[in-house]
């Protein structure tokens, strides 16, 4: 299967908030799009000049690439609805092809 | 018509009012202490404040056309990072509405500035948990009571009592006592009183035996001490396991006794051998005396009776002289003399003494070794134990030859190495081999069936190990039963104290 959903998700350090918007974001992934995705966390006290690049205002935040149109979402991802309606992703269960 | 319109249809008093209006609100957002922001129903930024200017630590232009993200809060609040290039990054607490904004959907955001909150909140948190691991990796036990339970413990307490948190915490203070205390007081009784005088007076300290879950009761020492949280009055109590100190010093005590009672033996003995070696010179010197004949001719007998008499005297000081020697080494007193010497000499001197021994029972002895061999050691003491070799092998050997081989650890012609071997062989009676590790020890002697118990102390081979030792040296024996031994001292060729 290739990938076909391309997500960056910015960060702040370690911090319990990051920690947890990981952990529930990764839940929804695994949940929808096992096998299917590729998720890049980049750290902006690690790496300021992408997350400059990139816009990143407020973490967690993050940004669909793949497929299109571009989105970018900011909270906990704590809602799982929210999150795939955020990114404009219809939600598939049980995998998508 | 009062009113005077403008052009746009408006009234100029209802416009004044507006103006008013939009002012106040203006000001509002202007003067917010939140940061406010407006995106467009995508997360596009349609407005910012100069709060949230101040808290993104960016200017204005650097917002506009910007994405901030979609915010998923609706109605509720979230915790975020803000990214502020420059400055450390900031925590606010978000809120977002769905509003509408130039007749459009958007997002009215919220953002409170909860930086130095959250710094305070994870220094407390950072140091309720420094303390927590203090308290909880402490050896002892650590114990809050309150209102006469036990309230709260550490893993300590856990170690030290030999259950789980849930049978200590709601328990009475002498659940962990046994009834009585060692001098007979009631523990609960005397519980009660301590924890009393701790609320009222002052810390309190004590040994105490405490028991564990399984009822095996140990020695503590215990400190209470009043503390007072949130106005609730707490007796933190630390209990110390002090029975393996108890233990220690109690072996300590045992090992000293034991040390006492050594010394003091071997004290008699060198006292006692002295008293013994006193009249043993006089039965020797005078046996001597009577035997030349000095004091009036002696018959034949009589000359027999008192060579039996000095002969037996001379192996009784023998004897004591061993085991002062033997003394000498437990009570570890030997002194050295170190020196240099022609150890060659020393080997052929000893071969000399026993060239009557050798004559009498028609052994012949065989030396192989250099000329001239210097070593560093206390002769007295190599003498004595190659002495004690040869003589070991003169008495065990009733025909054939004695050969003593003296060689360096470097081949033949060579000069220097660092040990020295000194081989002494015989065509004797041999040592089985299940009797060979009886040889060294101390009284040791080996019984052969059949063959009449040859003269000696048991204490020679002893002797002559121990004293190898403190030369830095050991003896090594081989032996084929009824074909002959030979023993082997090897010895540093230059003696060196012995690192401790």
């Amino acid at each position: 299967m290739a990938v076909k959903y391309v997500l960056k998700l910015y960060v702040t350090g370690t911090t319990l908030r990051s920690n947890a918007a990981l952990k529930n974001l990764k839940k929804i992934l695994d949940e929808t799009y096992k096998g299917v995705y590729s998720l890049k966390v980049v750290d902006v006290i690690k790496q300021p000049k992408l997350a400059e690049d990139d816009k990143i205002l407020a973490t967690p935040t993050l940004i669909k690439i793949l497929p299109p149109p571009l989105a970018r979402i900011i909270g906990d991802f704590s809602n799982r609805e929210k999150v795939l309606l955020g990114l404009d992703l219809v939600e598939v269960r049980g995998g998508a092809k | 018509m009062n009113k005077s319109t403008n052009n746009a249809g408006w009234d100029n008093t209802d416009l004044q009012a507006l103006k008013e209006s939009e002012a106040r609100f203006r000001s509002i957002v202007l003067w917010s202490p939140d940061a406010i922001i407006v995106s467009d129903a995508k997360g596009k930024i349609e407005y910012i404040n100069p709060a949230a200017e101040k808290f993104f630590n960016r200017k204005m232009e650097s917002f506009t056309g910007k994405d901030f993200g979609l915010s998923l809060i609706d109605g509720e609040t979230t915790e975020i990072d803000i990214f502020r290039p420059g400055k450390d990054p900031g925590v606010g607490d978000m809120h977002v509405v769905e509003t509408e904004w130039l007749n459009k959907k958007a997002h009215l955001i919220i953002i409170r500035d909860i930086t130095e909150r959250k710094l305070i909140q994870e220094a407390l948190r950072e140091n309720a948990m420094k303390y927590r691991a203090l308290f909880e990796t402490a050896n002892d036990a650590i114990l809050l009571f309150a209102d006469g339970k036990w309230d709260d413990c550490n893993e300590g307490a856990l170690k030290v009592f030999g259950c789980t948190r849930e049978q200590i915490i709601g328990q009475d203070p002498t659940r962990f006592s046994p009834p009585t205390q060692p001098d007979g007081r009631a523990s609960n009784e005397e519980a009660f009183k301590l924890i009393n005088l701790a609320y009222t007076t002052g810390p309190q300290f004590f040994e105490w035996t405490h028991c564990r879950a399984d009822g095996t009761p140990f020695a503590a020492e215990v400190s209470l001490n009043r503390l007072d949280l949130k106005g609730k009055p707490y007796i933190q109590a630390i209990v110390r396991d002090i029975s393996d100190r108890k233990q220690a010093a109690e072996k300590e005590l045992e090992l000293a006794k034991a040390r006492e009672i050594d010394r003091l033996k071997s004290l008699f003995i060198a006292s006692m051998s002295h008293e013994l070696r006193t009249p043993l010179n006089s039965i020797i010197g005078f046996s001597g005396i009577v035997l030349q004949g000095l004091a009036g001719e002696l018959n034949d007998e009589q000359k027999k009776q008192i060579g039996m008499i000095k002969s037996s005297g001379a192996h009784l000081l023998a004897l004591v002289n061993d085991v002062i020697d033997v003394t000498k080494i437990e009570a570890e007193k030997i002194q050295l003399t170190i020196e240099e010497f022609d150890l060659a000499r020393l080997v052929r001197e000893i071969r000399d003494s026993f060239a009557p021994a050798l004559k009498e029972k028609g052994l012949t002895l065989k030396l192989d070794q250099p000329d001239k061999l210097a070593m560093k050691s206390d002769e007295r003491r190599v003498k004595q134990i190659i002495m004690n070799l040869v003589s070991n092998a003169v008495k065990f050997t009733d025909k054939g030859s004695i050969g003593i081989r003296v060689a360096g650890d470097l081949p033949a012609g060579r000069h220097g190495g660092e040990r020295i071997s000194i081989a002494v062989k015989d065509t004797g009676m041999g040592i089985k081999a299940e009797d060979m590790g009886k040889l060294f020890k101390q009284f040791s002697r080996i019984i052969v069936p059949g063959q009449a118990l040859r003269e000696g102390t048991g204490l020679g081979l002893f002797l002559s190990q121990k004293l190898a030792g403190i030369l830095g040296g050991k003896t090594d024996a081989a032996s084929k039963f009824e074909q002959g031994s030979e023993f082997t001292l090897t010895l540093p060729i230059e003696y060196k104290e012995a690192k401790t």
